[in-house]
């Protein structure tokens, strides 16, 4: 519900102000914000084409808006492929914790956040499951000295091209990973229902280790290139990508 | 929710093409849009059309926002002009017709479809008809102010008013509101 703002005209404001923001609440849909951002780019450059371009923007107006996914992503997420394709027992990221060999976690004042420049990452599998896809990733600090990985990150899945296909924007936020010099870590990452125009392969990950910065993963030379995006299971759940917990290798 | 930090690196990132720092503003402030383009409009299909309209345009303005801390502002208004437009263009009544279509068997409209309760009902139903007897700048004031959440300079900024001629029009609008919806009771 929004709030209403400090600068008060009237006392009926807050009465009026519950009113309106319960009945506006009729209008709010879960999206899939990658499509709606993919649609309002072509949109835009259509216009600015003047036409020139072709392809309808009602067809891709209605795409952007799918129906609800966000519990189906936490649900569906406790199952997940080992590279070698083992389903491994349900687990969620709460629950799972860094090999006990892992330097974990305390991030010491002397230790910095892992620059982009310094990492590399790349896509090590792909497997299917269920109508899923997932990725087993593997970044690598390739920086002189150790430094702090956050162990969930905002992710993108994306084409070729760069074109997003899929977001996810929450992030949980737990004491960030010292990855030292030269180590590499991984994790599991969860894709399904993506109903959108096919895109270029090879799909690639963007992994947002902060407000500033990313990184690529592209599949490793090993991992077939043209992997399918999650299949669509319909457009009346939303596309969802999630990770499971970055930890040491 | 992406914090205020984030929106701005994401602002500065989406202005340069990236579009999924483009979708993660999309994912901020949709719902905002939605419930802003609603109250104008008062037909969900309509106001999710005005606002994909809406992202279009701001996809292609975004270079001009210079304060991330008005993205917000900009981005509501964007969908109430937008909201505004295609009720003009279709010539569309506002929540009247819908309520009307929503008794109809098997046409509960999207714009009627309220709570289940049947005093919420009553109440969102008796807000609907107060609203669509408002001409649609002073919708926009409402939805701007109401469901939006944004203060009388914002709106004033956004509209081209000032925040004193904006605060005078809301004050109008609150007494006409208050009588017409029986909200005779302090808050």
């Amino acid at each position: 519900m929004t709030n209403l703002p400090d600068d008060r005209i009237d006392p009926y404001e807050s009465r009026l102000s519950r009113r309106v923001g319960a009945f506006a609440e009729q209008a709010v849909r879960p999206i899939d914000a990658a499509a709606i951002a993919a649609a309002a780019r072509a949109g835009a450059g259509r216009e600015k084409l003047a036409g020139r371009l072709f392809g309808s923007t009602a067809s891709i107006g209605r795409f952007g808006v799918i129906l609800a996914g966000a519990l189906v992503a936490a649900l569906t997420f406790g199952v997940y492929l080992n590279a070698g394709g083992n389903v491994a027992p349900a687990q969620t990221p709460a629950d799972s914790t860094p090999a006990t060999s892992a330097p974990v976690a305390t991030p010491g004042p002397a230790v910095a956040a892992c620059a982009a420049g310094n990492l590399a990452g790349v896509i090590t599998a792909w497997d299917g499951a269920a109508g899923h896809r997932i990725a087993t990733i593997d970044v690598h600090n390739g920086g002189a000295s150790d430094c702090l990985l956050p162990r969930y990150v905002a992710l993108a899945l994306i084409d070729a091209g760069g074109r997003a296909l899929i977001v996810n924007q929450s992030v949980k936020e737990p004491a960030p990973l010292t990855l030292p010099a030269d180590a590499y870590a991984t994790t599991l990452v969860d894709m399904a229902n993506y109903c959108g125009e096919a895109p270029s392969a090879p799909l690639k990950l963007r992994l947002y280790l902060d407000d500033e910065s990313s990184i690529e993963l592209a599949p490793s030379a090993s991992v077939a290139a043209s992997v399918d995006p999650p299949p669509c299971n319909g457009p009346n759940a939303a596309a969802q990508i999630e990770m499971q917990e970055l930890h040491l290798k | 929710m992406i914090d205020d930090g984030s929106i701005r690196a994401a602002v500065a990132r989406a202005a340069t093409g990236d579009e999924v720092a483009f979708a993660r503003i999309v994912a901020a402030h949709h719902d905002d849009m939605a419930r802003v383009a609603f109250v104008v409009s008062g037909d969900v299909e309509l106001a999710q059309e005005a606002v994909q309209a809406a992202w279009q345009k701001a996809w292609a303005k975004l270079g001009s926002i210079r304060d991330a801390d008005r993205l917000r502002p900009w981005l509501v208004s964007i969908a109430a002009n937008e909201a505004r437009q295609l009720i003009r263009s279709r010539n569309r009544r506002w929540l009247r017709e819908a309520v009307i279509e929503d008794d109809a068997p098997g046409g509960a409209s999207p714009a009627a479809r309220v709570a289940a309760d049947p005093a919420s009902r009553a109440a969102q139903l008796d807000l609907a008809n107060a609203l669509a007897g408002l001409e649609p700048d002073d919708r926009t004031l409402i939805a701007l102010r109401y469901a939006a959440g944004l203060t009388s300079d914002e709106i004033g900024r956004a509209i081209g008013m000032t925040g004193g001629g904006v605060r005078a029009r809301l004050a109008r609008l609150l007494t006409r509101l208050r009588e017409e919806l029986h909200d005779d009771e302090p808050a």
